[in-house]
């Protein structure tokens, strides 16, 4: 679906918003041209920052513009691209033939916070810390902490199903969401929840904008937990560790942070392990097992030439890698956090503490909890500097049941290992499964050759997962990154899913081009 | 809508040819059993693709198809508006459980298999569906999926539909969608979900995936009496509030404490009943605070027999001896407790309602009213809810989901289930 601009478009969206929040000029247009997609970044730095940028951005105030928005869309059958912090990185909100970006975050306000029912009602253009600093102050939590709390939305988490650090605790946001409220396609309002039986909000928390805009959300949350405790421990393998975590989740235990890095992934960590700030390495020394100050007395050509070099390389790296990263790292690193009132904390702490020495664990006590805690929200900003180096990074968010989780470990690693630098660690731990956070880093020279090897890494990675039995994205999501493996993802239910797209969005402009639709 | 010309026979002769011939019948006693539905047959289908045969046939022969759950309140249906031949599908034969998964715990199973035999298939495996009252246990997995029970929750494991991985289901056309299993995705709309609580209007649930638990290390049973039902509520709430997660939590007022747990004297105003279940450990110290909270609310503990008592029967699946009064229930978040308890009382004028609460969560409860003695839905009490603007739990069809319908099923072959 590509949309040509033209006057009379323009004139009926003004005659819904002011002049004011409507934008067609060219740095708006950039700048919404993209999210956080990191192939994007590649184009960026190809000095082709907008490939297909959007016609029109609007920042409505209330649902009834939104709804007004979209039929307008409706009636010139423009592209509509709903936007929040554009923190995604799958590209799921980006144009994808021009059309009508809507910028949701000046609906922000925090319109009621039910103390006695735990319940409190955003606008969903709402920024993430911000609502949870809004639930703080009536002491609340909302328990959702992704990576980019700082630079993402409400409704941004809601429609790519979004999980935060302490998912083992507070489950991920569609554990969360109440009750919704979204515009359909044609204009239509409809509200949807736990009130509403049958239940149809699932259908819109994880659609991407392909259903509906999300407009505002009711949520449950928590009171703010009066203790917090972390303990860290090392495996001498993964698989001791991520038995260990299967153990206590599969007791009913509810640690809120459970991580477990391979050995790979505990040597970037490591350099976090110091409870007291002590400076930290970046991705690139972390990544070619660098010291930071290593790293520093290198200088950033030398430094540049050496990863790209290392990472052109990947298969012959990583065998080496592998084969010392054992002795470099000594193991496997596992963290654990508990948070809520102080006797249940420490009773939890105390079993899950057994469980671990139980599975081989060696106790490294609170600090690399601490520091973990402490630098929990830093590693979103290391990719930059690599891409800036003339390399790439990417992450793939897996899961699977623990039947089948480290077959599919294996097997992604086992893939990806001849084309990039692969790290991993397991979080998001669930009584039945686990997701993994695969990192992975590689150089080609050129544009074109990164682009054909970045294409090539995530095919390969996600045939892996989908032939090891597992889910191609566990919370950040599809958009056009994971768009072509969703017909394997879902089989015949894919079929399901457009009917009710026909059904939600039956003049197919709600952010077309992503999804697999 | 009409159907075209076409005899019983006929149909049961193309049907037959799909499931057997001992898999159809229209005597009378098998179709009597279909209540409000009204069929010219019943079908037993033994498979996904018997039920997606049967269901493309009717849909091409223009029959009606009223999807039964083996004789629980999910084989009642809306009132056809049509003439149209009926056919019930009963998914009784459909008992298999395809797979224990040990390992990640869950369950595999075809649809038509009662809950309580489900459960005592897992509970060989050391394994159980979820701490839910027995009343949950005589659905079948399909019935409960499709038309989800107000019971079916608990402060630890949440709603039992919650626990639904993935399913596989029969849709009007003739085509069988499985989702796909994984503990949590981010892959779009979660499509499975509409076909729980659709009451069989977008398709037939053939098989799930459950998420299962492993049975308590270790249990406590306590009880206590509160001055007051709205006392006792507020208490369970701030047990809650402060992280204590019991496996069961019920609130009885004073009728229903008698009629449960027997009359005392003097009379116990308001009950509540605790299962804390885990690692022995935990359970302790969710013990400890949650007496200390119900205290700071008025609870007296109650003599350690009254709870195991209660606890032994109620942890059992079995029949009522007698026909029971016939509850509403209705899901209330705390700030409206005290105006749905005063609401039912002062609109009857009559004999005790019979009231409990069950389903904590921190956002709020579900209030149960009976009158004794009433088998029947007392309708009186229902309006008497309404009124106090509280909406009883009953189905609640949206126009988006009749949209999403007429895509999925446009001859509406699939008649809706009534809750």
């Amino acid at each position: 679906m590509t949309h040509q601009p033209s006057t009379t478009v323009g004139r009926d969206l003004l005659s819904v918003v002011p002049e004011a929040r409507f934008s067609q000029g060219a740095a708006d247009r950039l700048i919404y041209s993209r999210d956080m997609w990191p192939k994007a970044l590649l184009s960026v730095r190809d000095n082709k920052p907008s490939v297909h940028p959007p016609d029109y951005i609007v920042w409505p105030e209330s649902t009834e513009e939104v709804a007004a928005l979209l039929r307008v869309a409706g009636k010139h059958r423009i592209p509509v691209i709903p936007y929040g912090g554009g923190s995604g990185v799958c590209g799921g909100a980006m144009a994808t033939g021009g059309g009508l970006v809507l910028d949701l975050k000046r609906m922000n306000a925090t319109e009621e916070i039910d103390l006695e029912d735990h319940l409190a009602t955003f606008q969903a253009g709402i920024n993430g810390q911000l609502l949870e600093d809004q639930l703080n102050l009536r002491g609340l939590t909302l328990g959702h902490f992704p990576a980019s709390i700082y630079i993402s939305t409400l409704g941004g988490w809601l429609a790519a199903r979004s999980a935060g650090q302490l998912s083992s605790r507070y489950g991920k946001i569609e554990d969360m969401v109440h009750d919704l409220e979204v515009v359909l396609g044609d204009g239509r309002v409809v509200r949807c929840g736990a009130a509403h039986e049958p239940d149809l909000m699932p259908l819109f928390v994880g659609s991407e904008g392909t259903l509906g805009v999300i407009t505002r959300a009711t949520m449950r949350v928590h009171p703010l937990p009066d203790f917090r405790l972390f303990r860290a421990y090392e495996f001498p393998r993964i698989a001791a560790g991520c038995e260990a975590m299967r153990r206590v989740m599969q007791r009913g235990l509810r640690p809120s942070v459970m991580r477990l890095y391979d050995e790979m992934d505990t040597l970037l960590a490591r350099p976090s392990g110091d409870a007291h700030g002590k400076k930290r390495g970046g991705l690139i020394e972390s990544m070619m097992g660098l010291a930071p100050q290593v790293g520093e007395s290198l200088g950033a050509d030398l430094k540049a030439k050496l990863m790209r070099a290392a990472l052109s390389r990947a298969g012959m790296v990583n065998r080496v890698v592998e084969s010392l990263v054992p002795k470099l790292s000594g193991g496997c690193m596992a963290i654990l956090g508990f948070e809520g009132e102080r006797p249940l904390v420490e009773a939890e702490a105390g079993l899950c503490h057994a469980e671990y020495l139980a599975a081989g664990g060696k106790d490294l006590g609170e600090g690399p909890g601490i520091a973990w805690y402490k630098h929990r929200y830093d590693v979103s900003y290391k990719m930059s500097p690599v891409y800036h180096q003339g390399a790439f990074v990417d992450t793939m968010e897996v899961a699977a049941t623990w039947e089948r989780l480290m077959d599919m470990y294996r097997e992604v690693r086992k893939a990806l290992s001849p084309l990039a630098m692969v790290l991993a660690h397991f979080s998001h731990a669930y009584p039945e499964g686990c997701s993994i956070y695969f990192t992975f880093a590689a150089s080609a020279e050129g544009r074109v050759k990164s682009d054909t090897l970045y294409d090539e890494i995530w095919r390969t990675g996600l045939a892996a997962v989908i032939k090891a039995g597992g889910t191609i994205s566990h919370h950040h999501g599809v958009g056009q990154a994971k768009a072509a493996f969703m017909q394997e993802e879902h089989g015949s239910a894919m079929a399901t899913y457009r009917q009710v797209k026909a059904v939600m969005d039956p003049a197919g402009i709600l952010n077309p081009g992503k999804m697999g639709l | 809508m009409t159907t075209p010309l076409l005899d019983h026979e006929s149909i049961a002769t193309r049907l037959a040819e799909i499931v057997g011939a001992t898999h159809v019948s229209s005597a009378p006693a098998d179709v009597d059993a279909y209540g409000g539905l009204d069929p010219v047959l019943v079908v037993w289908p033994g498979a996904a693709s018997e039920v997606a045969r049967v269901l493309k046939t009717c849909t091409e022969l223009g029959v009606a198809v009223g999807v039964s759950a083996s004789g629980t309140r999910a084989t009642r249906h809306w009132p056809v508006q049509d003439d149209r031949l009926r056919i019930a599908l009963d998914t009784r034969r459909m008992l298999n459980i395809l797979e224990v998964d040990e390992l990640s715990l869950t369950v595999h199973s075809q649809c038509g298999i009662q809950l309580r035999h489900l459960e005592e298939a897992v509970n060989r495996h050391g394994l159980t569906l979820g701490p839910f009252p027995p009343a949950v246990q005589r659905h079948t997995l399909g019935g409960i999926l499709a038309a989800p029970h107000p019971s079916a929750h608990s402060p630890q494991a949440g709603w039992l539909t919650q626990a639904c991985m993935a399913v596989s289901v029969a849709q009007a056309d003739g085509t069988v969608i499985h989702t796909r299993v994984a503990p949590r995705r981010a892959t779009g709309p979660d499509i499975s979900r509409i076909y729980l609580g659709s009451r069989g209007a977008l398709g037939v649930i053939t098989t799930a995936v459950l998420r299962l638990r492993r049975q308590a290390e270790h249990e406590a049973v306590v009880s206590f009496a509160l001055p007051d039902l709205p006392a006792a509520i507020d208490g369970a709430r701030a047990a809650l509030v402060r992280g204590i997660r019991p496996a069961r939590l019920r609130v009885l007022g004073a009728e229903q404490a008698a009629r449960e747990l027997g009359q005392t004297q003097p009379p116990l105003p308001a009950v509540v009943l605790a299962v804390l279940a885990g690692p022995q450990a935990m359970a302790a110290v969710e013990q400890r605070l949650l007496e200390d909270t119900l205290a700071e609310h008025g609870a007296t503990p109650l003599p350690h027999a009254v709870g195991s008592r209660w606890w032994a029967r109620s942890a059992v699946y079995a029949e009522a001896p007698e026909p029971q009064p016939c509850p509403i229930a209705v899901r209330v978040g705390y700030s409206r407790v005290r105006e749905a308890l005063e609401a039912a009382p002062r609109r009857i004028q009559r004999e005790a309602v019979l009231t409990w609460a069950e389903g904590f969560s921190l956002r709020g409860t579900t209030l149960w009213f009976a009158l004794p003695g009433a088998t029947e839905e007392p309708h009186d009490l229902r309006a008497a809810l309404l009124d106090a603007g509280l909406d009883p739990y009953r189905i609640n069809f949206p126009p988006l989901l009749d949209e999403l319908r007429q895509q999925l099923d446009p001859a509406q072959t699939l008649v809706v289930m009534e809750a």
